[in-house]
């Protein structure tokens, strides 16, 4: 009789992992309840397919029914979480590369940190030769922008797989070949050659209250980011020579709970546990407005590091005149109206919103660098000197 | 629709034991084969008309070969079978291959259209074959009831990777069968063992394997290793396969005959085949082996019909010369041990001849694995030739969950009868092991969800 109860329990336990899905689905419908854990990040959204004879004949139903169903039964983000958890912990392993101290790395970041793709290696001469053409538009640019009164402010925001390169698992380390030369090193190298107004942000890693980057997130820590921004205010203030508002760090704050972005990539492995960084930091703001204060256009382009400057101006001084460009994806102007370029220059008035500006600022992540602005030092060059030159 | 998916797991399976335990007890046959056809049809919309056109033919030959009282007429209605059974399969498996041989051989290009090949198509045309040429035999009798035959031959556990089911062992089975809680127990563990095997094990060697095969890595070590990880990853893959399938019939009331003993704790080539695909070499044992005269007509004959036979078997696993040389490859070693090396072999030590057997069958993997000959060839230059940075291609390619998996399949590859013993002396045997394999169960399918799921930080637009 025992052992019989003992048989149906297994027996139950197993139908009900089966049929769980199916349960909390129609549960869920009906209380409106998610009946699962969340994940964090994002990824592709598959939309219910509709039946259709066609479609089930070509097969092409049972593929998107296939992708929607296994992107959206319950409890998917437990099983999920669990496999994640148990892969970190157990082994090391994630999506992402797990470095020393757990440290947590995005694969880019480490590739052009150690130049293990030939596009990052910059000892070869078709990647320097690109380099060096991406240098002298910019040089030349900046001749045509203060043509117009205008400047342009180019600045190279620092990777984590640079400042904590020691951190990097030695797997990948050794890969290094031999001979290479990263393309942050190159690019200055180029760079210091020119007039082109430039700053790398390294310098003001210094001093720090905390690290630079934690080992939970891929952007820098707020603290670094908002020294960041302020030499960007800096600097920009310098070269318009306009009084413009900025702000200044006062009291630094330290939570339980990150700020911002301090454990982005952590929280995409989508683990149980919790963020292995305790303390996080944020100074405190107050605003900086002279009775004079004039508005600095701005016109920036750049990827995710170039958004904490972009955030942080619209905190401080909502509608502030800046518009934003995200490599060559999509334009968000003050009022965060969003434009998809979908990788084609020609969907944005780029001449408008040059003309418009008083200082064109480009950012470029060491991760990113031979991505060469996604093309759009091309572009401002065709606009401001012609296809003629060259 | 492979086992190992979501929709499999939580929508077909849940939904089928459903109707067939709740549905009428006399309409269970006829839910099994609508489900099955599914199934089928879920991955081979079109084709699952050709594999219904071969039941049709197959049962109406079998039937009219049943009838008939002169042997004459039941030897052309069997070949009428075998032969259309045979060429529905040269067409969809071998035809591409025909056509690019022919042009290698004689630089004729014969324009043809790439033929798809149709899911499971060697398991069923082996299994309606088994069941026409039983009959011609007289073993047993044609199935009347068409559905049953439809049943026998697309029953969706078997029916994409076996066991290649017989229909004298289920003809019974499927005309009466017992459910009880028993069964389905033993079905459900056996189903989760099985999906433990291949998601946890197999799957987790895939992705280093894959690399090792596509000719990225210039280390003789890791690719001893990957070859090591072939070995487990193809033996957890199949047989996991196989426990599943089984399980699936328990469930629904069938036993299928095993299809695997502990293939790799064999000490002989001999002793590795009888462990190895159990279904499908006793399929070429009775109807190949066998009629061509098997060990019967003398020494030369024996090894001819031996080689006959592997070159077959190879060549049953996919068109490609590298499946005829594996088969081969295996026909030799099995000539060697009958001319006289298997009475050596018994004098070694035991951990001797398992070493002997492991090695070739190894050996083997790399024929089976490699898209090509020349493919299969690189690999083994490969293997004999060490780069000068061997160590350091370990640190690089070798992790510990790697390391990890490949110790746990190697142990769990061997039966261990005495710690078996030993466990079952203890109360609470059952308990544990019905409760670890239900762990493993949930482990496999968080490992099934998760594997698919890579986020990133930003949309891409």
């Amino acid at each position: 009789m025992k052992g019989s109860v003992f048989k149906y329990t297994v027996i139950a336990l197993f139908l009900t992992v089966l049929a769980l899905p199916t349960v909390l689905g129609a549960l869920s419908s009906i209380t409106g309840k998610s009946l699962d854990t969340g994940l964090k990040g994002y990824f592709d959204r598959h939309d219910k397919p509709e039946f259709s004879g066609g479609s089930f004949r070509d097969s092409s139903f049972q593929t998107e029914y296939g992708d929607w169903f296994g992107s959206n039964y319950k409890p998917r983000g437990i099983y999920i979480k669990t496999y994640n958890t148990l892969r970190f912990n157990l082994f090391g392993k994630a999506h992402n590369i797990i470095g020393k101290d757990d440290y947590i790395f995005e694969f880019d970041y480490v590739s052009s940190e150690l130049s293990l793709e030939p596009k990052n290696d910059f000892s070869l001469p078709e990647n320097r030769e690109k380099m060096e053409d991406y240098v002298y538009k910019l040089q030349r640019i900046q001749e045509e922008l203060e043509k117009k009164d205008k400047k342009l402010l180019f600045y190279i925001s620092t990777s984590k797989a640079d400042l904590y390169h020691d951190y990097i698992p030695e797997n990948y380390l050794i890969r290094k070949p031999e001979g290479s030369v990263r393309g942050v090193d190159y690019l200055m190298e180029c760079l210091s050659g020119t007039d082109v107004n430039w700053f790398w942000t390294v310098p003001m890693a210094e001093d720090l209250p905390c690290e630079s980057f934690y080992a939970t997130g891929i952007h820098w820590s707020r603290p670094f980011e908002q020294k960041v921004d302020l030499e960007i205010l800096k600097r920009i203030r310098e070269l318009t020579g306009k009084n413009m508002k900025t702000w200044e760090l006062t009291d630094l704050q330290t939570s339980n709970e990150p700020y911002f972005r301090d454990t982005d990539v952590f929280d995409m492995m989508n683990l149980w546990n919790d963020p292995f960084t305790d303390t996080f930091y944020q100074y405190d703001t107050v605003n900086v407005e002279p009775e004079d204060a004039e508005d600095v256009k701005i016109l920036m382009q750049g990827g995710s590091f170039a958004i904490g400057f972009r955030e942080d101006l619209w905190t401080q001084y909502p509608g502030y005149s800046l518009d934003y460009i995200n490599y060559c994806e999509y334009y968000v102007d003050k009022d965060r109206n969003v434009t998809r370029l979908g990788d084609d220059w020609n969907n944005l008035p780029l001449g408008d919103l040059v003309e418009n500006a008083d200082i064109l600022v480009i950012e470029v992540n060491e991760a990113v660098i031979s991505r060469y602005s996604n093309g759009y030092v091309d572009a401002l060059y065709e606009y401001l000197c012609g296809s003629g030159e060259g | 629709m492979v086992f190992s998916s979501p929709v499999f797991l939580f929508c077909f399976l849940p939904l089928t034991i459903l109707l067939y335990y709740f549905g009428r007890p006399k309409l269970r046959n006829y839910v099994l084969l609508l489900a099955s056809l599914f199934f089928y049809a879920w991955g081979e919309p079109t084709l699952v008309f050709l594999m219904i056109a071969s039941i049709v033919i197959n049962y109406v030959l079998a039937l009219l070969m049943d009838r008939s009282e002169k042997k004459g007429v039941k030897t052309v209605l069997l070949i009428a079978a075998v032969v259309l059974d045979l060429g529905f399969l040269f067409f969809y498996k071998y035809f591409n291959f025909t056509v690019a041989t022919f042009f290698r051989v004689t630089g004729v290009l014969l324009t043809a259209r790439t033929i798809a090949l149709p899911i499971g198509i060697s398991f069923y045309t082996f299994q309606i074959m088994s069941y026409v040429i039983d009959v011609y035999r007289g073993n047993v009798r044609s199935q009347k009831n068409p559905f049953y035959l439809g049943l026998y031959i697309s029953m969706f556990p078997q029916l994409i990777a076996g066991p290649i089911v017989r229909y004298i062992d289920v003809e019974k089975q499927i005309a009466s069968r017992t459910l009880s809680p028993d069964k389905f127990y033993e079905g459900t563990l056996r189903f989760m063992k099985g999906f433990a095997k291949k998601v946890l094990i197999a799957d987790q060697l895939s992705s280093f394997v894959d690399m090792n095969f596509e000719g990225n890595i210039d280390s003789a070590l890791v690719k001893w290793i990957a070859i090591i990880a072939y070995t487990l990853q193809i033996y957890y893959d199949f047989s996991g396969y196989s426990d599943m399938a089984i399980g699936l019939g328990k469930i629904f009331g069938f036993d299928f005959v095993e299809n695997f003993n502990f293939p790799y704790v064999s000490q002989s080539i001999k002793e590795f085949w009888r462990r190895w695909h159990i279904s499908l070499s006793t399929w070429f044992r009775d109807y190949v082996y066998i009629p061509l005269g098997g060990s019967r007509k003398g020494t030369v004959r024996t090894y001819i019909n031996l080689i006959i036979v592997f070159v077959l078997t190879g060549f049953w696993h996919g068109a490609s010369w590298n499946f005829i040389f594996w088969g081969l490859f295996y026909a030799v070693f099995l000539v060697i041990e009958r001319l006289g090396f298997s009475k050596i072999l018994e004098k070694l030590p035991r951990v001797l001849r398992h070493i002997y057997a492991i090695i070739i069958v190894v050996l083997g993997w790399v024929l089976f694995r490699a898209e090509t000959m020349s493919g299969a060839l690189n690999y083994y230059k490969g293997l004999v030739s060490p780069s000068n940075s061997e160590i350091l291609n370990l640190r690089i390619y070798v992790e510990p969950m790697l390391v990890f998996v490949i110790i746990a399949g190697i142990i769990l590859a061997f039966p261990h009868d005495r710690i078996k013993a030993a466990l079952k002396k203890f109360k609470g045997y059952e308990v544990l092991k019905a409760l670890s394999l239900f762990v493993l169960f949930i482990l496999a399918v968080c490992f099934m969800t998760g594997a698919g799921f890579s986020p990133f930080l930003y949309f891409r637009f």
